[in-house]
Order: structure tokens, then C-alpha cells, then sequence
């Protein structure tokens, strides 16, 4: 089996149409990213994110009125919707930093604990503040430590009621609805679903993650992943200096990269996708793929050299172009694929990942041909006034 | 079969058979990251000011107490904090040389200088260093005994860094994180106060203030020296913050205890009884028998938590009554137990991951990486036929090395990690494909089959070093970004990149060579 037989496209010959694309996308880029900007995530943002998920539809504005009145009149909530799991209802609590803010301590500055109390006081009730267990909210070890001090010495017993209750739970979305059902978990005695009755609630709600950075680390993060992002553009740039021992293949490798993670930062905020740290680990990884292409060309360029001395930089850049199409569009191909697997089936918490890295990798994938290869040749060319590499 | 051709297969059975033997099974042999697993993960900064602070305090009282003493004159001591000294204000000049000899007896190795007319006396550097030190160190001590209170395994406290003042701390399996951060975050630092009626309350029992403001009015517009104004702990007062005059000295302090437990009092009610040490106890009978009948007030990181009259002496053994629930009780006699943080600490970064999120996350991650596998393996076997199946060996052999490293290294899986794995399958498949489209050339190009692999490996091996060790090098720049999740992803990729170099080439030739066997002409090669 093979794709291309061979192949002798002249591709450096219509480059003029991609380089003047890749103008038009990195102007669209600068441009969203000069007016639009990123729609920084928590990592960078700062503040509070609590989603939560409720037994029942839940009632927005009751969720705020309880908010608002414990001291969260910002707070932005909004319901979420879980693509695996329609049914859900999952809600996003947000609390952004207040202007100036910096950290405090814990009693003044745990946010997500006071989000946590209030919705817990005026959601759940006073009853449940009254001292019981809320078993939407108590971890296995903490079950645990309460069912061994109401029998003592049955650590067995409490044992398997215990993991009963935490399976049962996970496996039912992290939500026990109402107290009555322990009783019907298999596991569970019915001595301990007796004190269970008593002594403890199903809480509307259980908490589905809880992110809170600190004002100070956000921007902390903010400058390291620019320095990162430059650093790898210039650690590129040396090693393909270094390695080719010619300044143009450098150069042509830190424009083609800046071009890749230009235009991938660009559709993240074309599309207001949340710029967070995984999107950077996507535009650091996109910047250390994309140059493989680059290497496997200029590869092929250097030994082609040696044998053919005569030719013009056109011509040779074409051929050593041609002579890796196959394994470009092989290997491109199967990358693309496996991002898109990503992409596809990887969830809600990888998609801004996952689309970062597609839009890199395909980009990655053609730069390689009509940006680093024209770069070379014009540096040679323009700047350093030379006819061959 | 050759002989080095023998060895290498062995070699490569070894690898795989310690591979495997560190991956089976994956549920046991791989440590899950909190995103996948579930549960609470905190950096805490630790505030060592607090502790300097509360070391210039001390140094400052014992000083003027000193001075006091000698009947040196002063308008009085005070810590500076912002430059680790104590300031001894508007001193008698006339008098200077004995104050400087008081204060080098008093404090040695400090530095004395002149401002004015006050005098500085500022802490060596190398004291200042050792205070935030062991303030660092004992709130880890501390915050690891809280966390192994809870009886969870494999939790981690550790600090960030040699010299930090950061304190990691991942607990899995927590599904509500406000417990634990006050469990482990709050100082718990016990105290007992007097409660000081105003003179012009005298005779009625105290009833507490709306403000700070309005205590002060009730001592005539002058507090005396000796009493400073407390907040109540809402949680403790019915909801109300009120405000009463206490005594700055306490006779006993958390310090002073031996043990802590929950108890029930009379009504069923939850309270924490605690044991003091034979000479604190001694200090607290002589402390609580001069004053029967007066108020006194139990303080938990400078906030009153209660508030009753002394009715008998009290040695040893006391109780804090009046607290909501068990837990609460619990909580704050594990609290006590393993000893007040000598410093307060600051929450700079939670993440906390329900159970249903994590496991959500590991279906979606594993059915992802499934696909990815059988997309790869489906492509190469269509299109390289023969050599597909060493592609797709290689590949098998790549995933499970991947795994069987982070399994010897005890490294996290976390979700961005396995986004790192599938990754991993698509660049490994790449040095097989340079590879192969580089024997098809050489064949095309009239060579043997055996002259084709020699040179289709031979010419690509620095190409393939180069384009995996630029991608490193990006993800090595991910490391600095503390948070498990994209650490994880650096590392898999690395790992996983350092593994496919050695498949792609060393195991990818050897299958080629033993398919090959020996002598033989070879005329054709399915690839």
C-alpha cells in the first residue's frame, strides 16, 4: 500500500498562495489576540470555580439569593452541561478575585469553604448544620472514623458498609438522593443504616471539582507560561542552529513555530475556549511536534547536498520536499488522528487541549512546506546574499 | 541465529518481562493522580512573619521587663516587624551605656544601634533564617500528624522545595474540602484569658460589646496595659460576633497540654476534656483558685470560642464545653493533640476533585487511549503489511515500557497524562514510519532488502534523535508548572519519547533481523 507513488509536486513553486494564507491567519490571530484576547482560565485568572451537582433540577436564583446573602453578590452561576451525561445537573459556581486582592489567611481568604458553608446552610437546611453527617459530602475515610465510633470494635462491619456506600454512590453519579436508599445497599447492615436514619442526611448536592488559585499565583503562572512560550521558540531556534550549523535553518525554525502557536493561540480565542494549563502544555507540545517536520525536510536538504551541489535552492527543497511527502502525510495523519480521538472521546476537561492541539498540529503540518522552506531560502537569499544553503 | 542477534532478543524479553511485571495489574501498579482518583490537593504558604513576630513579642516584653527592673527610663519597647528588630523608644540618652549593656546581656548577638532617640536591637540574620526555618518544619510536622489522623493512605505533605516556605499536601478521597483545610490549615493555638470588667461595670457579670470601640469607652477612652480587646467566634455565639476586654498574658497555652479527647457532658452535649502538664496544671490550680467565681474566657487562634465562671480550682484536667457537633469536638482535640502550627498558613492554591469527576475522567481517558491503540494499530498493519506487525510490536512494546517506567518511578497518572500516552502512540508510530518510507525508498531505488534496512535505519537515527529531543525539550519547560495534571503530561511524554527512541530502533531492527534469519539472499520484504 502507498499513497504517493513517487510524488514530484512543485510545491515551492505556488507558495506565493500559502505564505499570503498563513499572512491572512496569523493577522487574524494578532488581531482576536490584540481585541479579544484569551479567556484566561482559572489557572491564570484567579478566584473561585465550584461545580457542584444536585439530586434535582436546581433553582438558579434561589442558588444566587443564597449567595448574595452570605456575601457572594458577584458570584457567577450558571447551570453546565455534562455531553456524557445529559441528565446531570451540574451547576458552576465562579467567584472572581476582587480588585487588589491578595491572599489571606485561611479564615478570611478559603473562598470555595465559605461557598461551600453557605450553599450548605441555606440549601441543605439547618438540620443538616445541626451536626449530621451529610453523606453527600463525607469522604470514605471520614464515614469511616464516624460509623467506628458508634460500634465499636466492628470494624468489619463498618468496613464493608463503607465501601458499599462510596461504590454505590460513585457508581450513581456522586449522589445518594434521599437517606432511605442505604438501607437497600447491599453491605450495608441494618444496624448501620438505623444510625445512618438518625444520625445523618442526603444533602441536595455533592461537590463534582473545586479549584480556588490565589490572585498571586495566578499571575505568577501568567508570566511563567510567557517566558515558557518564548523560551521554547528560543531553545528551537538554538538547537536547529546548532545543528545544522546555519543561522537560516534556525531562523526558519522559530518563524514557522511562532507561526504554529500564533495561530493556535489565536483560534482559542477566536473560539473563547479557556486559556489554562493544559492549553499551554498543548501550545508547548505543539511547538516541539511541529519542528519534526522541519528536522525529517532539512534533513533530507543536507544530505541531498552532498550529492547535488548544482542544483538551486528551489529545486532541491522541492525534491527533499517530495522525497518525505510519505512519511509527512503519514505520519501528520496519524497524529492528527489520534487528537482527534482526543477530541472526540476525551471528555469536557481535555476538549480545550485537545482542540488546541488540533488546530497546532494540522497547521504544523503544512507550515513545515510553505513556511520554514521559503524562510530558508529567502534568508540565504535576501539576507545573507548567498545562492546555495 | 547470530549471536548478538540472540543476545539482543533476550535483552529485549528481559525488558519487556520487567515491564510487565512492574504494570501487572495496571489498577494496583499505577498511582492514579488526584484528577483521576479523586480528592483534595492544597498548596499552603506558611506565614513566617507570624513566627518572627511572635518572637520579637516575646524578646520585646522580656526587655522592657528588664529595663524596668534596672529602672532604666523608656516610653516603652516595641517590635518592628518589617525589620526583625525591637525599637526601644525615646530612651534615656543619659544613661545610654548602661541601656547598651542591659541589652547585649539581655540579647546576644543582637545588633544595637542608634535612631534618634530610640535605640534599634535587630535580630542576626542567621537567627531570622532559623525561625522561619523551624517555623516551616514544625508546620509540616504538625499538618503530616493532622493529615494521618484521618486515616487515608497515601496521602503527601511535603514542601515545595528546599528552602520554601510552600507546603504541598494531597489527600485522596475527601469529598468535602472545607473540613479538611480547617483541619489542617488553621494554627489551633489554645489560650485562657481573664475577662476584665470595666470599672464601671463592676459587680455585674460582663456582656460583652458591639465594638472594640465601645470596650475601650467603657475603660474611660484608655485601656490599661495589660488588657486587649477580643472578638467572639461567631460559630461558638450563636451566630454573633460580640467583643470583650481580656487579659494579654494567659497561664496556660495549647503548648502546656498532654492530651486531648471528645467527650459528653452532662446533656449528651460534645466537648473536648484536656489534660495539662503537672506544672502547667500546678500554674492553672494557683491561676483558677485566686479567681473562683470570675469569668474566663478559652481562646482558639485569638478568637473566644467560650466563655464561663471559674467554679472550682482547676489542675490538670479541663474541658472546652459548648461545641456543635462530635465531629467539631473531634476535629478540634486532633487539632489540639498534635500541637498548634507555629505560624499561620495561607491557602494559595485547592483543587479538589469528586469521586464522579475522577472516575468519569478515567473512563473517558482509558476508552480514548483504546481507540487511539486500535486506530494506530489498524492503519499500520493496513498499510506496511509485514513490517506493520513489527510497527504495531514496537508500538505494544513502547506503551508498556511507558507504563512500567512510571510505575518504577512511582509517577502520577493523571488525565492530561493520558492525553500524553495516546500522544506518545502517534510520535512512536512516527519513527517507524521515517523509517519504513526510507527502506521502501531504498528499495525503489534498486538496493538488497537487507542493504535497505541497514541504511533505511543508518540514515534516519540523528533525524529521529533530533525530533524527539526538541519535543522534550518543550515538555521539560512544563515542569516548572508545579500542578500535578501538566506535570504528569511532561513526564509521560518524556518518558514515553525516551521509550520510543529505543523501540522505533533498537527493537524495529532487531524484528526486521531475525525475520531476515541468516545467510540467505532476501529477495522481497513486505513493507
Amino acid at each position: 500500500m502507498e499513497f504517493f507513488h513517487n510524488p514530484k509536486f512543485d510545491f515551492l513553486g505556488k507558495k506565493a498562495w500559502f505564505v499570503g494564507l498563513s499572512v491572512v491567519l496569523a493577522t487574524v490571530s494578532v488581531i482576536s489576540l490584540a481585541t479579544r484576547g484569551l479567556e484566561y482560565g482559572i489557572d491564570f485568572r484567579g478566584g473561585a470555580d465550584v461545580v457542584l451537582t444536585f439530586v434535582s433540577e436546581p433553582a438558579i436564583d434561589h442558588i444566587r439569593q443564597v449567595l448574595s446573602a452570605r456575601g457572594f453578590e458577584g458570584a457567577q452561576i450558571q447551570k453546565l452541561r455534562r455531553p456524557e451525561d445529559p441528565s446531570a445537573n451540574d451547576v458552576l459556581i465562579r467567584v472572581a478575585p476582587q480588585a487588589g486582592e491578595t491572599e489571606q489567611s485561611i479564615e478570611q481568604g478559603d473562598v470555595s469553604g465559605k461557598v461551600l458553608a453557605a450553599l450548605r446552610s441555606g440549601l441543605v437546611g439547618q438540620e443538616a448544620a445541626a451536626g449530621k453527617v451529610d453523606l453527600n459530602l463525607t469522604g470514605a475515610a471520614e464515614l469511616k472514623r464516624v460509623l467506628i465510633a458508634a460500634f465499636p470494635g466492628q470494624d468489619s462491619m463498618v468496613d464493608g458498609a463503607v465501601a458499599s456506600i462510596s461504590d454505590y454512590r460513585t457508581s450513581h453519579g456522586s449522589l445518594i438522593k434521599s437517606i432511605d436508599e442505604t438501607r437497600s445497599i447491599s453491605g450495608v447492615t441494618p444496624e448501620v443504616a438505623n444510625w445512618i436514619r438518625d444520625n445523618a442526611v442526603a444533602g441536595g448536592f455533592a461537590i463534582r471539582s473545586v479549584d480556588y488559585v490565589g490572585p498571586s499565583v495566578g499571575q505568577e503562572l501568567k508570566t511563567k507560561a510567557r517566558y515558557a512560550i518564548l523560551g521554547s521558540l528560543l531553545a528551537m531556534l538554538a538547537y536547529i542552529w546548532f545543528r545544522f550549523d546555519k543561522l537560516a535553518y534556525g531562523i526558519s525554525a522559530a518563524v514557522t513555530l511562532t507561526h504554529d502557536a500564533l495561530v493556535a493561540l489565536g483560534a482559542v480565542s477566536l473560539t473563547g475556549k479557556e486559556f489554562d494549563l493544559t492549553v499551554l502544555a498543548a501550545i508547548l507540545t505543539i511547538v516541539g511536534y511541529s519542528i519534526n517536520d522541519t528536522i525529517v525536510t532539512f534533513d533530507r536538504v543536507r544530505e541531498n547536498l552532498k550529492t547535488r551541489r548544482g542544483d538551486s535552492l528551489e529545486k532541491l527543497f522541492n525534491d527533499s520536499i517530495n522525497q518525505t511527502l510519505g512519511r509527512t502525510i503519514l505520519t501528520s495523519g496519524l497524529v492528527i488522528m489520534m487528537v482527534l480521538v482526543l477530541w472526540l472521546f476525551g471528555g469536557s476537561r481535555l476538549n480545550p487541549f485537545s482542540f488546541t492541539l488540533l488546530i497546532g498540529v494540522i497547521i504544523g503540518s503544512y507550515s513545515t512546506i510553505y513556511i520554514s522552506s521559503p524562510v530558508v531560502i529567502w534568508w540565504r537569499r535576501v539576507v545573507e546574499k548567498k545562492a546555495t544553503v | 541465529m547470530r549471536k548478538d542477534l540472540r543476545w539482543k532478543a533476550i535483552l529485549v524479553l528481559a525488558l519487556t518481562a520487567l515491564c510487565a511485571w512492574a504494570v501487572i495489574p495496571p489498577s494496583k501498579k499505577i498511582r492514579l493522580g488526584l484528577d483521576l482518583k479523586g480528592g483534595i490537593h492544597l498548596a499552603l504558604r506558611v506565614e513566617t512573619n507570624d513566627a518572627i513576630k511572635s518572637v520579637l513579642d516575646t524578646r520585646a516584653s522580656g526587655l522592657m521587663a528588664e529595663l524596668k527592673k534596672r529602672s532604666l527610663g523608656t516610653n516603652g519597647v516595641r517590635p518592628d516587624l518589617m525589620t526583625a528588630s525591637i525599637v526601644v523608644e525615646n530612651f534615656d540618652r543619659v544613661a545610654r551605656d548602661e541601656f547598651i549593656k542591659v541589652i547585649e546581656s539581655d540579647l546576644p548577638g543582637y545588633k544595637v544601634g542608634e535612631e534618634g532617640n530610640n535605640l534599634r536591637v535587630t535580630l542576626p540574620q542567621l537567627e531570622v533564617d532559623r525561625i522561619r526555618e523551624d517555623a516551616v518544619v514544625d508546620t509540616l510536622e504538625r499538618i503530616r500528624s493532622r493529615v494521618d489522623a484521618f486515616g487515608v493512605a497515601e496521602y503527601q505533605v511535603q514542601r515545595q522545595g528546599l528552602k520554601s516556605d510552600r507546603i504541598l499536601i494531597q489527600i485522596p478521597g475527601v469529598d468535602d474540602p472545607s473540613r479538611v483545610k480547617d483541619l489542617v490549615a488553621k494554627p489551633a493555638f489554645l489560650e485562657f484569658k481573664k475577662v476584665v470588667t470595666p470599672p464601671s461595670l463592676a459587680g455585674a457579670r460582663y456582656p460583652g460589646a458591639e465594638s472594640r470601640e465601645q470596650v475601650v469607652q467603657q475603660f474611660g477612652g484608655q485601656l490599661p496595659a495589660d488588657v486587649e480587646v477580643f472578638e467572639t467566634d461567631p460559630n461558638s455565639f450563636g451566630g454573633h460576633a460580640s467583643f470583650y476586654p481580656l487579659t494579654i498574658g494567659s497561664p496556660v497555652s495549647g503548648n502546656d497540654l498532654i492530651t486531648a479527647r471528645t467527650g459528653r457532658g452532662e446533656l449528651g452535649s460534645a466537648e473536648v476534656q484536656f489534660t495539662l502538664t503537672p506544672d502547667a496544671g500546678g500554674r492553672f490550680e494557683k491561676f483558677t483558685g485566686d479567681n473562683i467565681g470570675q469569668p474566663l474566657a478559652a481562646l482558639l487562634d485569638k478568637k473566644i470560642i467560650q466563655i464561663a465562671n471559674i467554679q472550682n480550682t482547676i489542675r490538670e484536667n479541663g474541658r472546652i464545653v459548648g461545641i456543635g457537633s462530635l465531629q467539631e469536638a473531634d476535629d478540634l482535640a486532633l487539632k489540639l493533640r498534635s500541637g498548634a502550627l507555629p505560624a499561620g498558613t495561607t491557602v494559595l492554591e485547592e483543587r479538589t476533585v469528586g469521586p464522579s469527576l475522577g472516575a468519569d475522567s478515567i473512563r473517558q481517558g482509558v476508552f480514548s487511549a483504546l481507540a487511539g491503540l486500535v486506530c494506530c494499530i489498524g492503519f499500520m498493519l493496513f498499510y506496511y503489511k509485514g513490517a506493520g506487525i513489527n510497527a504495531v510490536l514496537a508500538l505494544l512494546l513502547n506503551v508498556l515500557m511507558l507504563l512500567g517506567m512510571m510505575s518504577y518511578l512511582g509517577a502520577t497518572m493523571t488525565l492530561p497524562g493520558i492525553a500524553g500516552v495516546i500522544l506518545t502512540f502517534g510520535m512512536a508510530l512516527d519513527a517507524n514510519i521515517l523509517v519504513f518510507e526510507r527502506i521502501r525508498e531504498e528499495i525503489r531505488n534498486g538496493k538488497t532488502v537487507r542493504s535497505a534496512i541497514d541504511a533505511g535505519f543508518g540514515k534516519v537515527f540523528w533525524t529521529l534523535f533530533d525530533t524527539h529531543l526538541t519535543t522534550v525539550v518543550a515538555a521539560v519547560l512544563l515542569f516548572q508548572f508545579g500542578t500535578g495534571p501538566v506535570k504528569g503530561f511532561a513526564l509521560t511524554l518524556v518518558i514515553g519519547l525516551a521509550a520510543s527512541m529505543f523501540t522505533a530502533i533498537f527493537v524495529s531492527r532487531l524484528i526486521f533481523e531475525l525475520h531476515l534469519g541468516e545467510g540467505k539472499r532476501v529477495e522481497k520484504l513486505s513493507i
